[in-house]
């Protein structure tokens, strides 16, 4: 590969990482310290119960890596295989909205068995989504005998608005709190060949709710506000 | 010089063929292919106490065969979808974890269930501002006692939506927005089925009362309504959905943008829902 083909590439990539998000993480913790021991599991659930609130399975499975990686010894179990093992007690229709809801649900000896097998500890809970709030250019594509190519520029922004509850199985109440706001802007300039300038929004608020999250788990209090 | 020109038309003769398969690929990709989708069932099986209940599943005829037809040529998103196999999966992993389940034969069979499919719709991304593809499918189960008199009737509705992915195709889609949808009906029937006041006379032993056999329905009423209304090809069918005050009433479910609880305190749970469910047969 020639040098310059080379500083265009390693430019657009640069580039293509680069653009921005603006994130705000609001963070909560109502009981003081996190009592994780080793062994212990969770469960990261994404919130379906609406046909608006479409939690994104991805987000959902990018949050428990992130935890995973950060608690160490908790194990996240994923969110398909819990949701078909319980099934059909964390449906979309019948998944507890609240923590003494879910002691109802564990009032089924089936239930609370296969929880107290899995060792699991806290719940959490994952509600929201990424939504294209506003968009703006356009961009013509055309393709001839001598070949084809792209003009124009076109942006768009978007915004991710996610809250996550932790619940605690053993007092049944909620033990914390993590809300974030995402913003970003993609650009896409063509000049022949598309150039997508892509704002990772949807990572982004997942990187800054996860590792809040562990900083709850890991009783990291910096930061956080602790609730009267 | 031969060689030069046949080297020359044979360039032409491939860049021809490239161009020409790109504009059929861009056509194809463009208009999108309709398809006939049968779904692979996909429903886990019920975490749910067995009750002391000999049940036989009835399938009638129009049940195994259904087939949704799409007659309406400006939706192109699928032609035909059988979800017959999925359906009866669905049945049977509920019931069957449910209740012990027995042939028809069988003399200590003490209850009878026969699903009958009351409507089916479908949305996609190109017919609504939503960027999913949506499933209803709308029952009502007959229930006969031992003796095969008519107990209950039961209407239940399941919903199933699967966001839009640039590597999901329709038909994939389509799979799985009826596997929630069946999955939906079948954590229904698995949480309130033991709730039912006929459910728990027959466990304790006694004899519901049994109730009328319908009047036969119209031919209209068995026919999907046609959604060719571009904002909002869902609105048909959730007009006709009760309020959530009904469905936690506990004859019918909600709709899919108010979905409720279904872990309701069980000593409220007794559920008077199907004796008299005969509302649905002017809704639809």
């Amino acid at each position: 590969m020639r040098p310059s083909v080379k500083l265009i590439f390693v430019s657009t990539l640069v580039i293509v990482l680069s653009a921005c998000t603006t994130i705000n993480v609001d963070h909560v913790r109502i009981k003081e310290t996190a009592a994780l021991k080793e062994g212990d599991a969770m469960v990261v659930l994404g919130r379906h119960q609406t046909a608006e609130i479409q939690t994104e399975a991805s987000l959902v499975s990018c949050i428990g890596s992130r935890l995973a990686r950060g608690t160490g010894d908790v194990r996240i179990i994923p969110e398909a295989e819990f949701v078909d093992s319980f099934y059909p007690w964390f449906e979309a229709r019948t998944a507890p909205l609240h923590p003494k809801k879910l002691r109802k649900v564990l009032d089924q000896p089936a239930v609370a068995e296969k929880i107290e097998n899995l060792n699991i500890r806290y719940f959490v809970w994952v509600e929201g989504s990424t939504e294209r709030t506003n968009s703006a250019g356009s961009m013509t594509c055309s393709i001839g005998p001598g070949g084809g190519g792209c003009f124009g520029f076109g942006s768009w922004e978007d915004t991710s608005n996610y809250e996550t509850t932790i619940w605690d199985l053993k007092t049944f109440s909620e033990v914390g709190r993590v809300s974030t706001e995402a913003v970003g802007t993609s650009y896409m300039p063509a000049f022949v060949i598309p150039i997508p300038l892509l704002a990772q929004v949807e990572g982004d608020a997942c990187q800054g709710m996860g590792n809040q999250l562990v900083r709850f788990f890991t009783n990291d209090s910096s930061g956080l506000k602790t609730s009267p | 010089m031969l060689d030069k020109v046949y080297s020359s038309s044979s360039t032409r003769h491939s860049r021809l063929l490239i161009l020409v398969s790109l504009a059929l690929l861009s056509m194809g990709l463009i208009s999108g292919c309709a398809s006939s989708i049968v779904v692979k069932p996909d429903i886990p099986s019920p975490l749910v106490k067995r009750l002391p209940l000999n049940t036989n599943l009835v399938y009638s005829d129009t049940f195994k065969n259904y087939l949704y037809v799409e007659n309406e040529k400006k939706r192109g998103s699928m032609k035909s979808i059988d979800f017959t196999d999925a359906q009866a999966a669905m049945f049977e992993q509920v019931f069957g974890s449910l209740t012990n389940l027995v042939d028809s034969a069988d003399p200590s069979k003490n209850l009878s269930i026969e699903p009958e499919i009351l409507d089916f719709q479908y949305s996609a991304p190109s017919e609504t501002k939503l960027k999913q593809y949506e499933i209803w499918i709308k029952y009502r189960l007959k229930l006969r006692d031992g003796n095969n008199a008519r107990i209950a009737d039961w209407t239940i509705k399941g919903y199933g939506k699967t966001p839009t992915s640039m590597l999901t195709s329709a038909p994939s889609a389509f799979n799985a927005a009826t596997n929630i949808a069946l999955r939906d009906v079948g954590a229904q029937l698995s949480i309130r089925f033991p709730q039912q006041t006929v459910v728990k006379t027959l466990l304790a032993g006694g004899a519901p009362p049994t109730i009328p056999e319908p009047e036969p329905e119209p031919e209209e009423q068995l026919q999907v309504a046609a959604n060719t209304d571009e904002s909002g090809a869902t609105a048909a069918f959730l007009d006709q959905l009760p309020d959530i005050e009904d469905a936690e009433a506990g004859d019918s479910i909600s709709a899919p943008d108010a979905f409720p609880e279904v872990t309701d305190d069980s000593s409220e749970g007794e559920e008077d829902l199907i004796e008299t469910d005969y509302e649905d047969n002017d809704e639809t």
